[in-house]
């Protein structure tokens, strides 16, 4: 907790802000878009519980980081909340996309969106685990601890989404 | 029997394209692909970085006041100011209070690390840049030769009672001059609620000197004799640079309490270096495993996989070009993740028909989001981003088209 007033103590108003802005416009229009787009209510649940777990993913990461592993936490690491927030938009996105176009389908059921996100998750995990290893290699120092960071966290975001997903549309 | 040749226009404009395409993919490819440069010497393909640019210091400043509100007012403002000039990394710490000569000052440093002008940066923290006008006093002559430069001090000068707190806007633009060259010129808006008064103090000077007095130092003003519409103050700078920083001086809020800058200590740049030979020969086998291992595995149709890995490539050979040709300066770790998140994107549309416009609308709407609300890396990673995603979608259709095309030969 202490890094973390410390962090917010030292930022100017602008910047808290900023940030802010940039949380409270994000987090209420991508649930309200996903609503507007499927008008079903447990995936626009799932996709606001989704953005929170993302946004607390990066905190107690970061935590980890400073506490666990004792690194010091530099202006890159500001990076990773956007490219966490890139990974779940095509996650969710994938989602939300199938959904909408099949949904009014005769025979359409769940459990078909389920395989199909199954199917997408599978395949962005390959990939990020291929691009994150094989960038890995030839990083070294606070680069190298971010990028391993950041893979890892979308990792956790995409698996953590499903679970969302499981819980809160499929049940 | 006369042979007639066949003579089929539209297959030969599609082969002329197609060739036509191929050549332009293959200079994209070549142009984009690390140490081409050393192919030619005709022109430069040397990616510009922006390492070797950077610096750092970190400068003190001591505020006359102990006061929290007037103490945060003036940090929000200083990082304003380098924040739209584009100071990639700002940080303003309160250090706290401290006296000097009996009286309690507060400490902030200013930490910066950045690629932008040292000189301009310094004026940026320096200055409290706090605006009156003035006119000039009457028992003071500025044609005195014993005091050539008199015209230029406050004291020679009293307050109208005009400042900065009465104008809205102070608007920067260039303006033919009556010698019919251009120069910039500072045009002070007035609120409208005090637009009379102002016309009305402009009346009373005409024919006189009025003074624009910022932190002590004047520029004189004539006021023409003629009835006055505008208040425009010609500025004494001619670089797009300098001219950018002084408006943000201008237009970055009011400070009003005082402060100087009492040192400032260069400090070693924090920068993030990346072998981008490597990192650029990683991708590329990486991008080939990927796709390779999604064939064997069976897991995508081989013409999915065809299309992605033809504009996953296209985009970031494109992308990197224009960097190249146009030598925009770059942050070399920016590019590793510009390279990922497109791949990513790219692999997720070609497979995901059904969500493309979803994603690409919600990718450039967070994007605009953050470049407009953003600070920092952020707000240059976002700028990236949006032209990676337009780029991604203009480098899909072509894919497409191309092996379309080439499937007909």
């Amino acid at each position: 907790m202490e890094i973390f007033l410390d962090l917010w103590n030292n930022w100017t108003t602008l910047e808290k802000i900023s940030g802010l802005s940039c949380f409270c416009i994000i987090f209420p229009l991508l649930p309200i878009a996903v609503k507007v787009i499927t008008k079903n209510k447990p995936l626009s649940i799932f996709s606001t519980l989704s953005l929170l777990s993302t946004a607390l993913f990066t905190l107690i990461g970061i935590v980890a980081l400073r506490i666990v592993f004792d690194l010091e936490i530099s202006h890159i690491f500001l990076l990773t909340p956007l490219v966490l927030l890139f990974v779940n938009i095509l996650n969710i996105g994938t989602c939300v996309g199938y959904y909408s176009m099949h949904s009014k389908r005769k025979g359409f059921n769940l459990i078909e969106l389920k395989e199909e996100y199954q199917k997408d998750s599978i395949q962005l995990t390959i990939l990020i685990l291929l691009l994150f290893l094989s960038l890995s290699i030839f990083l070294t120092s606070t680069f190298l601890v971010f990028i391993i960071f950041t893979g890892l966290l979308s990792l956790g975001i995409i698996w953590f989404n499903y679970a969302l997903f499981y819980w809160f549309v499929l049940k | 029997m006369k042979l007639k040749p066949k003579f089929d226009i539209k297959h030969l404009l599609n082969n002329l394209f197609l060739i036509i395409a191929t050549s332009i993919i293959f200079t994209a490819v070549l142009v984009a692909l690390p140490l081409t440069e050393k192919i030619t010497e005709r022109t430069s393909f040397d990616l510009v970085t922006k390492e070797n640019q950077y610096w750092s210091k970190e400068y003190t400043l001591e505020l006359q006041t102990t006061d929290k509100k007037s103490i945060e007012r003036v940090r929000n403002i200083i990082f304003k100011r380098l924040n739209k000039f584009g100071v990639e990394n700002i940080k303003i710490t309160n250090i706290g209070k401290e006296v000097r000569e009996e009286e309690e000052v507060t400490v902030l440093k200013v930490f910066v690390n950045t690629t932008k002008d040292p000189n301009l940066v310094k004026e940026l923290v320096a200055n409290q840049f706090q605006i009156r006008i003035v006119v000039r006093k009457e028992e003071v002559d500025f044609f005195d030769e014993e005091e050539p430069f008199a015209y230029l001090f406050a004291e020679n000068y009293e307050p109208t009672g005009w400042d900065r707190t009465n104008f809205r806007n102070i608007h920067i633009t260039e303006l033919k001059t009556t010698d019919n060259t251009y120069t910039y010129f500072a045009i002070f808006k007035p609120w409208v609620s005090k637009q009379a008064d102002f016309t009305k103090l402009l009346d009373t000077y005409r024919g006189e000197y009025l003074g624009i007095d910022i932190d002590g130092f004047v520029s004189p003003y004539l006021v023409p004799l003629e009835e006055q519409k505008i208040f425009a103050v010609p500025l004494n700078y001619q670089s797009e640079k300098d001219v950018e920083a002084i408006n943000i001086l201008y237009n970055s809020g009011i400070i009003s309490t005082s402060y100087s800058l009492v040192t400032e200590e260069n400090l070693e740049p924090q920068i993030i270096k990346v072998n981008y030979v490597g990192i650029s020969i990683g991708f590329i086998v990486s991008l080939l495993l990927t796709y390779l291992s999604l064939v064997l595995l069976k897991h995508d149709d081989i013409n999915m996989v065809k299309k992605a890995l033809l504009a996953s490539m296209l985009t970031i050979c494109i992308y990197l070009s224009i960097l190249k040709i146009f030598n925009i300066p770059v942050d070399t770790f920016l590019l590793p993740i510009v390279a990922i998140l497109t791949f990513l994107l790219i692999k997720t549309l070609v497979v995901n028909l059904d969500s493309v416009i979803y994603i690409e609308i919600a990718l450039i709407t967070v994007f605009l989001i953050v470049k407009i609300v953003g600070y920092g890396y952020a707000e240059i990673l976002a700028s990236h981003l949006i032209w990676l995603v337009l780029l991604s979608k203009v480098s899909l259709i072509a894919s497409e088209w191309y092996l379309n095309k080439l499937k007909e030969i």
